[in-house]
């Protein structure tokens, strides 16, 4: 956009107009007339801006709209009733079309705007609030306060009592005095009184109160600025004190005159304090005693003065509330300065009114920043090479340079992030008037509005939000009544959040409407011929509604308005595609929806990971990439050819291979003569014997296939510019990056490079539904050896890390045997003190174990690792009567014994230290022998989870902490558990074939159970804690954490008294 | 002086004098590290990192299909404004005098070039009369089109 004045005219009338909108939204629900008040107020703050900017500019027609605004709003302003429907109404579609006027300035008087002048003009002459009763007398009132501000109070309540004062002034007006160090002032109230009573009985009831005197103007200064807090912040700031003053006889005023004082023996300033109107003067200042009156004594001497109170007082109450101040020296010449903003913002604390505080920089300049920051790192990096040799100062220089650009760098890619309330800002217009369009009854909730996301992403997303919000409110929702027959609240629930979480941030779109029913969906697919019977009954629900996500898929049975053409999600899936993101879906029937989105926080920058093909280096996005496999030569794997294509067997998958030398040879798309001359090109009998070759394993677009490159080199973070414009036709590339070393590399685009190698690869086999469904889920384990005999498996999850040792480091004390590791040292376990198994031959080297989920330091000995193994474990119980072992199962045909970490760390720590050292800082933990001892009856556990080694393994931290134990294999059989058994409290993982976590627990919730849940997952706590607390768990925790496990059960339990955990 | 007069950057490939508006040039640069973009047409020499941005480099010679010699080593690259094209340049052999010449001097007949130039009508804008021997004006606009037209009919 050309940077002119109308430019920024634009923009800002922009933000105006979603001020003012988002006002009214808030105005419809506000409840106390202070909160309308204040919404009222910050729309006319909008409306006027714009007012005058578009006056200052010659639009005309737009100043007249934004005016007749103005007047409708400023009339509603201090009613005790919120404004008819009507007027909102009016003021909603003035902002639509003040908008539409704004983004075509060129044309804005040509709109004919006089109907909905006329419309608002009506509104505007109908100033009754039509609820409350019009009083009859409109009195004016001037009323001087002899002494301030403490009767101020009294006064007000009871002029209260009479009526309601409106267009109200509290005005402090300073009389001129002869001397320089001492001062008066008095307050005076003016206003009009809106009340039934005559004026002679509110006369009588004033002069009763003894506060009225008649009005003198001595010249008040009125100058806005500071709010009341403001105004309690500055005297606390400049460490005044309000003193009360004798006043001069000659003046013949029986006043007490505040007096601002800095210092005791000058008086430089003194302050006129304005309220408008007055509602709450009550807790600006308290002074302690009461006033007293000294008319004869003209010696400057404090009397009273403000005690502590001041500084501590709550802020003013109501947001209409203005408390101005203005400072004036009264003869004194040393005049101070004091801040005195002229905001007058009194409702910066209530939400919808938030002021924007931002500066508009062009895009363009902040790309300019990038690459100037970018090519700054590059001389940096040239710099720490030129400078390595050199030693003395210039080194501790070169560091700084580093320091600074690193930092630069972040500063600069920070610019163009901006938060996701921007963004969110626009729907809940678009919810409320959706909501009257279809006659539904939707509450929206905004949750994470702070979270950020790069200026382009956040663009892109508006369309495919937009529309995922329809799709919920139209199809989701139910109508009121609809709503009311199923015993849910009328009001329907559209929850919107942002959550970020690894480099991604989370949107969720979630209703508690009717859900997506699985049946209409597989009868669609039936229909479509996507998928046979016998497929769909053993496909998930995630992968059975993510078929809604193809194009021309819609379950809707009515074609609205709004949505159910069956276009739509397929192009928000594709619009999100293209951000790199991903939607998923999922549905509980009569539950609800939701959608989810997943997008990169920047498309600016992307995680590659660096590999060359020849001498030239490529960034291939790291997002598609799943796994790389190296082939050595004489390795077991090897790329065999196929009819057409090279292969690679992958596990159970045969895996088509496209080399990526010849794909950048090979100028057109590969044709069946390509693919054969390549297959010629590299028969499996050519292999150069000493050539490692690697192979990317990547997946685009729901297919899978390899990538073989030469080499490669690393991952690194890559700022990503477009392809040059004459070269987009290049479909295998993505675009370009300069490298540390200030060289072009080119990033790989996945899709193109599969594409162009006419390779359609394989479909994974089904691959989100692996660990979902398979009862027996799949693992990767550790496989090692202690003594010659056995062989010992641990799952990765559990394994921190592994650590070469020298032997000749260990050091004894008695027979335990210690190393130093990082600084710590660590007790070495051998198994064969614990376990009754083969011991083994020292070596000098040998291996350390260090397992996760241990905070003592320990370690496993291990003299040889084998292999890590993906497999189902398939574990045979207590086949083995050893409790050091968890199971056996049959792994490359040898028996394989799982270890019980848990038990090896008690064996060697005590059950009770195990516990202790992890929450030491908590006083008289209960340990699990007075558990058994203090409790009449063993709390009785329900474990649920699929997997049969996390189900032996969770039920051994629970029996081994003395409770019961009770398992269940899936949701379903947790149902029938339930009914069966009386339980204190239910554990119960998430993922789960037929029925899962989620799903459980809403249903033994809604059959009544109020026993305690708590989910126990692989998942992330962040993300879906919120989702638990909403199906109805009690507590979320992460799987094998055993001290954290244990101890939120005894919490769950009781057994833990809560103010002990508060105390950590 | 009276008559008007262009400027030109005249620069050297394959022996032959050719020159551009001085007018259009952003700057020339000594920078040789390209990175080759496969799937780009011939005449596509690459891309280089100018101070943080990245400007694609076409070939002179291999554009007007002019011989190129093996001991090409100190190329420069003339960078065109972005008046001219997104982010391009134009290498070449050697750079030459920046020459003024007036208008009577220019001429827009194409028919006085040689014969393997023929084919890029539209590539050559004038023919200038130096005093010893004639300047071949280009037009840098038609650059990048050739390249495009080149991407949408590989067989060519």
């Amino acid at each position: 956009m050309v940077n002119t004045p109308h430019a920024d005219f634009v923009l800002e009338s922009r933000e105006h107009l979603q001020l003012l909108e988002r006002s009214m939204l808030a105005l419809e629900k506000a409840t106390s007339p202070e909160a309308r008040n204040a919404c009222i107020d910050s729309s006319l703050r909008a409306v006027h801006s714009l007012k005058g900017n578009a006056g200052f500019l010659g639009f005309q027609s737009v100043q007249r709209l934004a005016h007749a605004t103005e007047s409708v709003l400023e009339n509603f302003r201090n009613h005790v009733h919120s404004p008819p429907i009507a007027v909102v109404e009016a003021i909603l579609l003035a902002s639509d079309r003040l908008s539409s006027m704004i983004e075509d300035l060129g044309f804005s008087e040509s709109h004919d705007i006089s109907e909905l002048i006329k419309t608002l003009h009506a509104l505007a002459v109908d100033t009754s609030d039509p609820v409350q009763n019009a009083p009859k007398n409109v009195i004016p009132i001037n009323l001087r306060m002899p002494s301030p501000p403490a009767s101020v109070v009294p006064l007000l309540d009871s002029i209260r009592t009479l009526g309601s004062l409106r267009e109200s002034q509290l005005t402090q007006v300073d009389l001129q005095t002869p001397t320089a160090n001492w001062s008066v002032a008095e307050l005076r109230l003016q206003g009009r009184l809106h009340t039934d009573r005559s004026v002679i009985e509110v006369q009588r009831h004033l002069s009763q109160t003894g506060a009225a005197v008649p009005w003198r103007d001595l010249g008040a200064n009125e100058i806005s600025g500071l709010n009341a807090q403001q105004l309690l912040q500055h005297l606390a700031a400049v460490q005044g004190e309000l003193v009360y003053e004798p006043t001069r006889l000659d003046l013949g005023l029986p006043v007490q005159p505040i007096v601002w004082n800095q210092a005791v023996s000058d008086l430089p300033i003194q302050p006129i304090v304005k309220v408008t109107p007055i509602v709450h003067v009550t807790p600006i200042v308290h002074v302690t005693g009461s006033p007293t009156n000294h008319p004869e004594n003209i010696q400057p001497k404090p009397i009273q003065q403000v005690d502590e109170t001041v500084a501590t007082t709550p802020p003013v109450k109501t947001s209409s509330n203005e408390l101005v101040i203005h400072q004036e020296p009264i003869a004194s010449e040393d005049r101070k300065e004091i801040v005195s903003k002229p905001t007058g913002d009194a409702a910066t604390n209530s939400s919808p009114t938030e002021k924007t505080t931002s500066l508009r920089i062009p895009v363009d300049l902040l790309d300019r920043l990038m690459n100037l920051v970018g090519e700054l790192t590059l001389i940096r990096n040239q710099s720490l090479l030129a400078f390595e040799e050199i030693e003395g100062t210039s080194r501790a220089v070169i560091q700084r340079l580093n320091s600074v650009t690193t930092e630069l760098q972040d500063a600069v890619l920070k610019t163009r992030m901006q938060p996701v309330g921007h963004l969110f800002g626009r729907f809940p217009r678009m919810v409320r008037d959706l909501a009257r369009q279809l006659g539904k009854q939707v509450e929206l909730v905004m949750v994470g509005q702070e979270v950020e996301l790069d200026k382009t992403v956040l663009e892109q997303l508006s369309d495919p939000l937009i529309h995922l919000i329809r799709n919920s409110i139209d199809h989701g929702l139910e109508t009121p009544e609809v709503r009311i027959r199923s015993d849910k609240p009328s009001v329907g629930r559209v929850t919107l959040s942002a959550t970020a979480a690894d480099g991604q941030v989370i949107i969720e779109i979630r209703d508690d409407g009717r859900g997506i029913d699985p049946n209409a969906v597989r009868a669609k697919v039936l229909a479509l011929g996507l998928k046979t019977e016998a497929e769909l009954q053993k496909i998930s629900s995630k992968e059975l509604y993510s078929y809604i996500l193809l194009p021309g898929f819609s379950t809707a049975r009515q074609v609205s308005d709004v949505s159910g053409r069956g276009v739509g999600m397929d192009v928000v899936k594709t619009n999100v595609e293209r951000l790199e993101g991903s939607l998923t879906i999922d549905s509980a029937p009569g539950m609800g929806t939701s959608m989810i989105l997943r997008v990169p926080l920047t498309l600016a920058i992307i995680p590659c990971l660096i590999v060359t093909v020849g001498k030239e280096r490529f960034a291939v996005p790291q997002r598609g990439l799943e796994e790389i496999v190296c082939l050595h030569p004489g390795g077991e794997s090897f790329i065999e050819h196929s009819y057409d294509s090279e292969l690679l067997r992958l596990r159970d998958v045969l895996l088509p291979v496209v080399r990526f030398s010849e794909a950048l040879r090979c100028k057109s798309t590969f044709c069946a003569e390509t693919k054969l001359a390549i297959l010629a090109a590299n028969s499996p009998a050519d292999r150069d014997p000493q050539r490692i070759e690697y192979i990317l394993v990547l997946r685009t677009k729901g297919r899978k296939f390899g990538l073989l490159v030469d080499d490669v080199r690393g991952t690194e973070e890559v700022v990503v510019k477009p392809m040059h414009p004459s070269l987009r036709k290049i479909g295998i590339f993505a675009g370009a990056t300069l490298m540390g070393d200030g060289r072009v590399a080119l990033i790989a685009n996945i899709d193109g490079i599969a594409e162009h190698a006419d390779c359609y690869g394989v479909e994974p086999p089904q691959s989100s539904g692996i660990l979902n469904r398979d009862p027996a889920e799949v693992h990767r384990v550790l496989l090692f050896e202690f003594g010659p005999k056995e062989l010992f498996a641990l799952p990765l999850v559990q394994v921190r890390r592994i650590e070469s040792i020298a032997m000749n480091q260990v050091e004894y004390i008695g027979d335990q045997a210690f190393i130093t590791i990082d600084g710590v040292s660590t007790r070495i376990i051998r198994l064969d003190k614990f376990l009754n198994v083969s011991t083994c031959e020292q070596s000098p080297m040998m291996h350390l174990l260090l397992p996760k989920f241990v905070k003592e330091p320990v370690g496993i000995l291990v003299s040889r690792i084998v292999d890590t193994e993906s497999l189902s474990i398939q574990m045979q119980e207590a086949s083995i009567e050893d409790p050091g072992i968890l199971g056996t199962a049959i792994v490359r045909e040898r028996l394989t014994l799982f270890l019980d970490i848990q038990y090896l760390r008690e064996g060697i720590f005590g059950r009770a230290r195990a516990l202790s050292t992890s929450q030491s800082r908590e006083v008289g933990l209960v340990s699990s022998p007075q558990v058994k001892a203090t409790l009449d009856v063993v709390p009785h556990i329900l474990l649920v989870d699929d997997t049969p080694f996390f189900r032996e393994v969770v039920r051994r931290y629970f029996e081994r902490d003395g409770f019961v134990v009770t398992t269940a294999i899936d949701g379903n059989d947790g149902m029938r558990k339930l009914a069966e058994g009386d339980f204190d409290l239910v554990v119960s993982d998430i993922e789960m074939p037929n029925l899962d976590g989620w799903g459980f627990c809403q249903a033994a919730r809604k059959a009544g159970y109020k026993t305690p849940f708590m989910a126990l997952t692989s998942l992330s706590k962040t993300e879906n804690s919120a989702r638990a607390i909403e199906c109805g768990f009690d507590g979320f925790e992460e799987k094998l954490d055993h001290d954290r496990l244990i101890h939120s059960v005894r919490k769950m339990l009781g057994l833990i008294a809560e103010e002990q955990q508060d105390g950590n | 002086m009276e008559t008007e007069s262009v400027k030109y950057c005249t620069f050297e490939a394959a022996g032959r004098l050719f020159g551009v508006p001085l007018i259009d040039i952003k700057e020339i640069t000594a920078e040789t590290n390209y990175t080759c973009i496969p799937h780009a047409p011939e005449c596509v020499s690459g891309y280089v990192n100018i101070r943080g941005n990245i400007i694609l480099g076409l070939d002179l010679k291999q554009i007007l299909a002019l011989p190129a010699k093996e001991e090409d080593v100190s190329k420069r690259m003339v960078i065109f404004k972005s008046t001219v094209g997104p982010a391009f340049g134009l290498l070449v052999d050697e750079i030459g005098e920046i020459v003024s010449v007036s208008s009577q001097d220019i001429t827009s007949d194409s028919t006085s070039i040689g014969s393997e130039l023929q084919g890029l009508s539209g590539l050559v804008q004038n023919i200038c009369r130096l005093p010893n021997q004639l300047l071949v004006v280009l037009n840098p606009r038609k650059f990048l089109p050739i390249i495009e037209k080149e991407l949408y009919q590989p067989s060519r």
